[in-house]
């Protein structure tokens, strides 16, 4: 090989080279301890749209089922219907809220001082465990309310009980 | 001794001048009305507030008014209120009775009151403001029920009473409240409820089922309702089902849901039979429909040949709270003989806004209406629009008039009583 062409060869393949290191360093798998903005954003993404998703569909049966008697905002009906809004139900134990949705509600009962007795009509045929979830992530995660996810597994144990 | 007698014919022509009845002299309006828009001529003063939840009231002759509370307020569930100082507001207000309820009518030094399950009469003493403690009990068995339990009443001038034993149910679905449901025929909720029930007035510890008179069928929920002393005849105004969209969502969107059914102005006469659970008015079409859980596809007209029509209807779910036909000479003549309705504001219009809160006139010639009605008194609700019933800062209950024909007006959010008069300017 020629003096020139031998050199070419060495100093492209030096190039090259530390490109190879310089990709598999910055790629995937490289890198471990550095941060890796592009990677975890897409992450925090698709957790973000899982959750907008579940709170679009709870509201969805939240406006189909729900809205009529506890209104848009929540607020229910003076002496008829109970509000939802910071709601010792909603808030509190998980089989109960479960029990309420599936099987409904009457007689009297007391909600933030106010005493109701009407009917609750159930749930239980018109909404499956999945749905009865969802409804469940919307109401604890809207109205003021703030509690833990139930999941469907949860809810299909209360139904069969 | 000319002079004598001119000043003691001055004092004799101040003293012997008639107070006009059409203008009120000496009435002060509250600066706003008490909130209240009113026609041209009208005005308004707040004679109580924050008494409770308001149900039904009356006004005793000399001036003293009773109203009834849907929720016990320290354990009491009637208000009494009194002016001692002649401007219309009250000084003394006074609680008793031990159960909460709607109906409130005076009669014959009796105070007459609709609880849950019972009618009661308490017995009112001359010049003093709170009746005898313990009532007694007019009639009873009626069934427990967790809707529409609430007893308001009638008292004709023949010695009856007529009660409202509104249906245990919306539409007597098999099962209740649930999507697509059918109903259940015959509908058995019409032996015992959705009708109307006569009892003799004057006596003591009747039944339902032994002492009563049916007296009339098919009517859902009557709270409103009044006997017309001119006509000598029982009217209503109906609440009309809820949730045609709901449930019915093929057959009814969301705006025809919230417009219907219409809610029903009814003459009722011994023997009416109105269609509930069977069909309901649709007063766009201007005629009975038969009902989905039967059948119905918002245009079949089966079930409703041998019903009664109503005498008017109203826009959806308003909830007609109290009737009142005015008998007195202090408005203008336009509103002699016509009817004063309490619309106590809807709860299933959404999405679309609630409606009603506001207090409607239908004009009168004889039995009938003579012309469409129209709004009389608004600006209860406060804010407009009402997304959900919690918004409206005042919802208009009960309705009854003094003896100089002023107006007084119960709300059930707070317990506010207006005085709404005329005086012509």
């Amino acid at each position: 090989m020629k003096r020139k062409a031998y050199k070419v060869m060495i100093i492209g393949s030096f190039i090259v080279l530390n490109a190879l290191i310089y990709v598999s360093c910055n790629g995937p798998g490289g890198n471990q301890g550095k941060v890796k903005p592009a990677e975890d954003a897409s992450e925090t993404m698709a957790a973000t749209s899982l959750n907008d998703i579940t709170l679009k569909r709870g509201e969805e049966i939240y406006n189909k089922v729900c809205l009529a008697c506890h209104q848009a905002d929540g607020s229910g009906v003076p002496m008829m219907f109970p509000p939802v809004t910071q709601s010792k139900f909603i808030n509190g134990d998980n089989e109960q809220l479960i029990r309420v949705i599936l099987d409904g509600m009457s007689g009297p009962v007391e909600i933030k001082g106010e005493e109701y007795n009407s009917i609750m009509p159930p749930q239980k045929d018109n909404l499956d465990d999945q749905e009865v979830s969802d409804l469940i992530y919307y109401l604890r995660n809207s109205f003021s309310n703030s509690a833990g996810d139930i999941t469907a597994e949860e809810v299909a144990r209360i139904r069969k009980q | 001794m000319i002079i004598f007698i001119i000043l003691l014919t001055a004092m004799f022509i101040t003293q012997c001048n008639p107070v006009s009845q059409s203008v009120n002299e000496g009435l002060i309006p509250d600066e706003d009305n008490g909130g209240l828009n009113l026609p041209d001529g009208f005005h308004a003063l707040v004679v109580a507030d924050n008494l409770g939840r308001g149900r039904h009231i009356d006004i005793n002759e000399n001036g003293d008014i009773y109203m009834a509370l849907r929720r016990l307020n320290n354990g009491k569930g009637i208000v009494a209120i009194r002016d001692t100082t002649g401007d219309s507001r009250a000084d003394e207000i006074e609680y008793f009775g031990n159960f909460a309820g709607t109906g409130m009518e005076i009669n014959n030094n009796y105070l007459y009151f609709g609880g849950d399950t019972m009618i009661l009469r308490y017995q009112l003493n001359p010049g003093e403001l709170v009746p005898d403690e313990v009532p007694e009990i007019v009639v009873s068995g009626f069934p427990e029920q967790n809707q529409h339990r609430d007893k308001s009443f009638a008292i004709d001038n023949h010695g009856y009473i007529y009660v409202n034993v509104g249906a245990p149910s919306n539409a007597c679905m098999e099962q209740a409240r649930t999507v697509g449901s059918p109903g259940i025929y015959p509908c058995p909720q019409l032996e015992r409820h959705a009708g109307i029930w006569r009892f003799p007035l004057n006596e003591l510890n009747q039944k339902q089922v032994e002492d009563g008179y049916h007296y009339a069928t098919g009517i859902r929920n009557s709270i409103a309702l009044t006997w017309n002393n001119l006509t000598d005849n029982l009217y209503v105004v109906m609440h009309g089902r809820d949730q045609l969209y709901q449930f019915f969502p093929g057959i009814y969107t969301e705006e025809l849901g919230a417009e219907l059914p219409a809610e029903e102005f009814l003459l009722v006469r011994d023997g009416s039979d109105f269609g509930w659970p069977y069909c309901y008015y649709d007063h766009l079409k201007g005629k009975l429909v038969q009902a989905p859980e039967y059948g119905g596809d918002g245009e079949k007209t089966d079930m409703t040949e041998d019903k009664d029509d109503p005498i008017m209807g109203f826009p959806g779910h308003m909830a007609p709270n109290d009737l009142l036909f005015y008998t007195g000479d202090q408005f203008p003549d336009k509103y002699k003989n016509g009817a004063f309705i309490c619309f106590h504001g809807s709860w299933n219009r959404a999405p679309l806004n609630q409606e009603g809160f506001f207090i409607a006139f239908v004009p009168f010639e004889g039995e009938l209406p003579s012309g469409d009605w129209e709004k009389f008194a608004g600006g209860f609700a406060g804010a407009e629009p009402v997304k959900s019933p919690s918004d409206a800062e005042h919802r208009p209950m009960g309705v009854t008039m003094g003896s100089d024909g002023s107006l007084y007006v119960s709300d059930s959010q707070k317990g506010k009583i207006w005085r709404i008069f005329y005086s012509g300017e």
